[in-house]
């Protein structure tokens, strides 16, 4: 039964008569494309010279318009990067979205527009503005992807070939330059004029929005020129559907802030954006404009890899080259279409051929240098009138200005930054540039990394004046420069622009603390006053000790930088103070994953209220105290209260032992938590048990009334407490233990007596004999 | 034929036969199949048949699947045997690589036993040539008194030789093959004439393979090495896919024994297939890391310890494979009574077996307290 589609008037089950009205429509030469095809590219402009049509019309969002101009400039050599930017407001907060385009030479559209221009034919972008796409993006239906799927891989059976990729080597791109325009045109349309019509499944909301604005600047042009012939270039897909859909205009709401550019980019930079080997993709391309077969184009690239891995240091010879090339014309040959040369067959080739040994797929040096080959390095150019993005002027001028020299090899850098302003204004363009990951840094000799100094934000090496910096000129410098084109036109706008994004929205008193710190490294002056407000913010709301506590660290080392208000930095220094005092008992019941945590911020927080003599330090007494007498905090965090307050002289030792003996009470469980108690009291009064004698003996009172099996029970618990002293510490308190039972008395470090040492050797012939099940009583 | 193991052209003479029948496609010069037929035969129609005539009658034939997880490189293997290149399988042991140069050879030539074993006892003679010595003793040297070896006979019927383990060979006698595989040519000096140039036919190639745990491949010379394509073969990473291996190949190998009606369930076949997966991988599914153990926990030596644990259970059990079969074999198949291996074994059921038996999943509990066969 023939069904029709969405058009007025198209049988679509029947796809020659389809094809057949398409190609012959009489105003409009529809020249469907797949993108970066080279034998598309060739056909568009064969059919483009020969019809000389009056405009040339090509998909591609209409924002981009204004850099046509750019686009086809004889100076022009791409790889290059379009690139629209606006901000959406539509969520809770304003987010801002940036679609790239890259072009590459062998791109059919461009190629359209190139020769059009050439011709003296109007050239336009006709596509939809990217805002009303985005804004019309409902997800793809389901239902019409499987189906497409369905159909290619029905067809790639019916073919011999397992994959689309490979049925469209075959089909099109191998021949191509052999073909006329018109089967190659045709074959095309037909292709897309199965993929489109022969399953079910709605379009998807913002291709039919596209497809209506499409033909809408079609009929736009058709009015324009009533007596002329337009070329319109068009993905397939859309190709066969456009002639029989009826236009209407996509509106976008208007944005003040939207912005477009051109920049020259490199074909590595254009791999990132998903066309995945630009060189190979180009190497085709330049191989069919002269005539020659894809063959040679691989085996150039073949040769040029195997040069590439002997470079690298590889044993690849000229016999391996020709092996390989044996191979990837084998596989076209044998799996494909003689010809049909993929970039897959290519590295299958280099697989074979160039790796004498296990092959590692993605660390192997002859597939990673191929990979680097089929990638490309060229770079494009635009004419010098096109200009820089401000962004890359400034970044050049600032790197100037503070004469850093970006070379091939690492160079050291010095900022002084507490004595000379320059040095800051030096030190705070690295430290944004770093913000930013631009690729500029290397690490230094002797050093775990491209950075020694005080790191504020990590807080690492604060005792540190002079800041040195490894810098070198990195690979992907240019590229990481263009993507940053637009967040700012300056560095110290990117930054800036960067940093408000982390601050967007709700955001906790640790990341608070962060993000203060990396403003005021960057010295983004203009920003602090938000980072302050947003810190104080963030410190009354947030109920967690642990990121109180990371922020009241931040602000104490914030206090080192005299440009910043020295009196709103203390108040809050007590705010955080205050805050994390109070939050702490609701956080002593945390689960045993994050106690360690808890704890190692309780130990900051007593340690910055006895550095600061203006905290209250008996609000955080009184704090430790709820901790310490509640019964259902975490045994390590109780522990760890317990054993501040012993140091602290708030409880005596002997009280801790007491609750150590507690804790040690009851069913198994209950035992096996004091273990984790103790090691609280010994990670934070480490101390006070290595110098005093009391802490000591009333551990070990209670330790040795536990009755053996419980002993036996908890032993792995008390090892792990232990763990927080080191060896020789260890060997300390064993001096310490041995004397005590010994009925010594005195402080250890008078060295070991003679009677202490026959105690201990005892003890050990004790043990020994246990062990071998020769247990009797133990007496020293 | 009364034997125990029939070579793969015998074994698989049906399925080559309907491939034949079914191959549209050209054929490399000297080959039997297609290189497309080729890649049928190892990776199977996907479960649809072919229609064939065998031996007069109209059948339709399913083509099982030789290999799994390697389907790229088969294609590479094909093509590099259509070439001047001679092909090196390296890898684990026990990751089917001789199992693979065997079907390839049967497919492509119909002859799999051209076949030199690499060993540190392997001489120029078991490649090349040697002689009948009474016959050379009587009449000189001459055609008749010429015994073939391997390399002789591919060259002179242009067929595919195997070369297994060929880096256990020693240097001098791997060379052997430089001249046969860059000129293709063999040199018979005792012979006069045209007896003495053996000129390699169309359909010649040579398969090697080494394996990558005990003699590495940097053994063999770079001259040698530049005649070869190298192809890693990797173990099968897909835990279901390997369980389908394990069965079929354990069904394969206790047929016509007593063990072919012996039941290996699902759950056992898990647990085994599981155990190997893990050890081999250094982690459990769950991410644990596992130390790995000295001996190859290849797929291989899972058939091999469910084929013993099926044998055991067959004979001195009620017929069904339980858990602690399997965990008898352990030592001795895969453990190979290895002191170290064992006790990795020991650890693996306390770090992997037993969390899986506490939660009482399928057979882990029998299998965790089978445990105590383990030396």
């Amino acid at each position: 039964m023939a069904r029709r589609g969405r058009a007025a008037s198209v049988e679509v089950d029947d796809p020659r008569a389809g094809v057949a009205r398409v190609w012959s429509d009489p105003r409009v030469r529809w020249l469907p494309v797949r993108h970066h095809s080279a034998g598309c590219a060739i056909h568009v402009e064969r059919v483009l010279r020969a019809e000389r049509p009056c405009a040339v019309l090509v998909e591609g969002p209409e924002d981009l318009e204004p850099l046509v101009p750019w686009l086809v400039h004889p100076e022009t050599r791409p790889p290059l990067v379009a690139l629209v930017a606006y901000t959406d407001s539509s969520g809770e907060q304003p987010t801002r979205v940036r679609t790239s385009w890259p072009v590459l030479r062998c791109d059919p559209e461009w190629v359209a527009l190139k020769v059009g221009a050439e011709l003296g034919a109007v050239v336009r972008l006709i596509d939809a503005p990217v805002r009303a796409i985005h804004a019309a993006a409902g997800g793809v239906d389901g239902e019409r992807t499987a189906s497409e799927a369905r159909w290619f891989q029905a067809l790639g059976a019916k073919v011999g070939v397992r994959d689309f990729d490979l049925f469209w080597e075959s089909a099109f791109e191998a021949n191509a330059a052999e073909m006329s325009s018109e089967q190659f045109f045709q074959a095309l349309l037909l292709l897309a004029w199965g993929a489109r019509y022969s399953g079910g499944g709605a379009l998807g909301e913002s291709t039919a929005l596209r497809e209506a604005h499409l033909r809408w600047r079609v009929d736009q042009a058709l009015s324009e020129f009533p007596d002329g012939r337009i070329a319109v270039v068009t993905g397939a897909f859309h190709a066969v559907a456009l002639p029989f859909l009826r236009g209407k205009r996509a509106k976008a709401r208007a944005d003040k802030n939207a912005g477009v550019l051109l920049a020259a980019s490199s074909e590595r930079a254009v791999a990132k954006l998903g066309v995945r080997y630009p060189a190979w993709a180009n190497a085709r391309y330049q191989a069919m404009q002269q005539g020659k077969r894809p063959l040679d184009a691989a085996t150039a690239m073949l040769v040029e890899a195997g040069r590439a891995v002997r470079r690298a240091g590889g044993a690849v010879g000229t016999a391996d080259a020709v092996g390989a090339v044996q191979l990837a014309a084998g596989l076209a040959e044998r799996f494909g279409r003689p010809g049909a040369i993929t970039a897959e067959h290519l590295l299958d080739a280099v697989r074979a051929a160039f790796v004498k040994g296990e092959l590692h797929e993605d660390t192997d040096p002859s597939l990673v240098a191929a990979r680097k080959v089929l990638v490309g390095q060229a770079r494009g150019a635009l004419p010098d009138e096109a200009g820089r993005p401000p962004l890359i002027e400034d970044f050049w001028a600032e790197v100037r200005a503070h004469r850093l020299e970006l070379g091939d090899d690492v160079r050291e850098f010095h900022c002084d930054v507490e004595r000379q302003s320059k040095q800051r204004a030096r030190s705070a363009f690295l430290h944004r540039c770093e913000l930013l990951g631009i690729p500029m840094f290397g690490d230094l000799p002797g050093a775990d990394g491209h950075f020694v100094g005080p790191d504020l934000v990590e807080g690492k090496e604060l005792h540190r004046l002079i800041e040195k910096w490894g810098v070198v000129r990195g690979d992907d410098l240019d590229d990481v420069l263009l993507e940053l084109t637009d967040r700012g036109e300056t560095i110290l706008e990117a930054a800036g622009a960067v940093l408000a994004e982390r601050m967007a929205g709700p955001i906790d008193a640790a990341n608070a603390g962060r993000c203060l710190l990396t403003g005021v490294v960057c010295w983004l002056r203009s920003l602090l006053p938000s980072l302050l407000a947003a810190l104080r913010t963030a410190l009354g709301t947030d109920g967690s000790f642990v990121n109180l506590v990371q922020a009241l660290h931040d602000v104490v080392v914030l206090r080192r930088y005299p440009d910043l208000p020295a009196g709103e930095l203390d108040q809050l220094v007590l705010s955080a103070f205050e805050r994390a005092c109070l939050v702490l008992p609701s956080s002593s019941r945390v689960d045993d994953d994050g106690a360690a945590e808890v704890v190692e911020q309780i130990i900051a927080l007593s340690r910055f209220a006895a550095e600061d003599r203006t905290l209250d330090r008996r609000l955080l007494s009184d704090r430790l105290w709820r901790v310490a007498r509640d019964a259902e905090s975490q045994p390590l965090v109780r522990g760890a209260c317990w054993g501040l307050l012993s140091s602290l002289g708030a409880t005596t030792p002997r009280a801790v032992a007491g609750e150590l003996a507690n804790s040690l009470r009851g069913p198994l469980a209950e035992v096996r938590r004091g273990g984790a108690f103790l090691e609280g009291v010994l990670r934070t009064s480490r101390s006070t048990f290595l110098t005093s004698e009391r802490l000591l003996e009333a551990v070990h009172d209670v330790l040795i009334r536990l009755p053996e099996q419980d002993f036996l029970l908890v032993l792995p618990d008390f090892r792990r407490a232990f763990a927080v002293f080191v060896p020789a510490e260890l060997e300390r308190i064993g001096e310490q233990v041995v004397l005590h039972l010994a009925g010594f008395r005195g402080e250890a470090d008078q060295g070991l007596s003679v009677a202490a040492a026959e105690v201990a050797r005892a003890a050990d012939r004790s043990v020994q004999a246990r062990l071998a099940g020769r247990a009797g009583p133990t007496t020293y | 034929m009364d034997a125990i193991r029939l070579p793969a052209e015998q074994r698989c003479a049906v399925e080559l036969e309907a491939l034949r029948q079914n191959d549209p496609d050209p054929r490399p010069l000297g080959w039997l199949l297609s290189a497309r037929a080729v890649e049928r035969f190892i990776v199977g129609t996907g479960g649809s048949a072919l229609s064939a005539t065998i031996d007069g009658e109209d059948v339709q034939v399913v083509v099982r699947r030789k290999v799994f997880g390697m389907d790229p490189l088969i294609r590479r293997a094909i093509v590099t045997l259509a070439s001047d290149r001679a092909l090196l399988l390296i890898g684990e042991p026990g990751t089917a690589k001789s199992w693979l140069s065997e079907h390839l050879a049967a497919a492509i030539c119909g002859d799999s036993l051209l076949a030199m074993q690499g060993s540190a006892g392997l001489t120029e003679d078991q490649i090349r040539y040697t002689w009948n010595y009474a016959l050379l003793l009587a009449e000189g040297p001459s055609p008749r008194a010429l015994v073939a070896a391997p390399l002789y006979t591919g060259m002179k019927n242009g067929r595919i030789v195997r070369f297994e383990e060929i880096t256990r060979a020693p240097h001098e006698v791997q060379d052997t093959l430089l001249q046969a595989l860059s000129e293709k040519v063999m040199l018979v000096p005792e012979l006069a004439g045209a007896d003495g140039v053996v000129l390699a036919r169309p359909g010649f190639n040579l398969i090697g393979t080494a394996n990558t745990r005990d003699r590495g491949v940097n053994e063999m010379s770079a001259a040698l090495k530049r005649r070869f394509h190298f192809e890693t073969v990797p173990p099968i990473d897909d835990l279901q896919q390997e369980i389908e291996v394990v069965r079929e190949q354990v069904a394969e190998r206790t047929r016509g024994s007593p063990a072919e009606q012996v039941t290996l369930g699902d759950d056992v076949l898990e647990l085994l297939v599981t155990t190997f997966h893990e050890l081999r991988g250094g982690s459990t599914l769950d991410g644990v890391p596992l130390e790995r153990t000295q001996a190859a926990m290849s797929t291989a030596e899972a058939v091999s310890v469910g084929h013993h644990a099926a044998l055991y259970a067959a004979c001195f059990a009620d017929g069904a494979v339980q858990p602690e079969h399997v965990v008898m074999q352990l030592d001795g198949t895969a453990a190979k009574g290895d002191s170290d291996d064992r006790k990795l074994l020991r650890d693996y059921f306390e770090v992997a077996v037993k969390p899986r038996a506490a939660r009482e999943l399928g057979a882990w509990k029998a299998y965790f307290a089978a445990r105590r066969h383990l030396p």
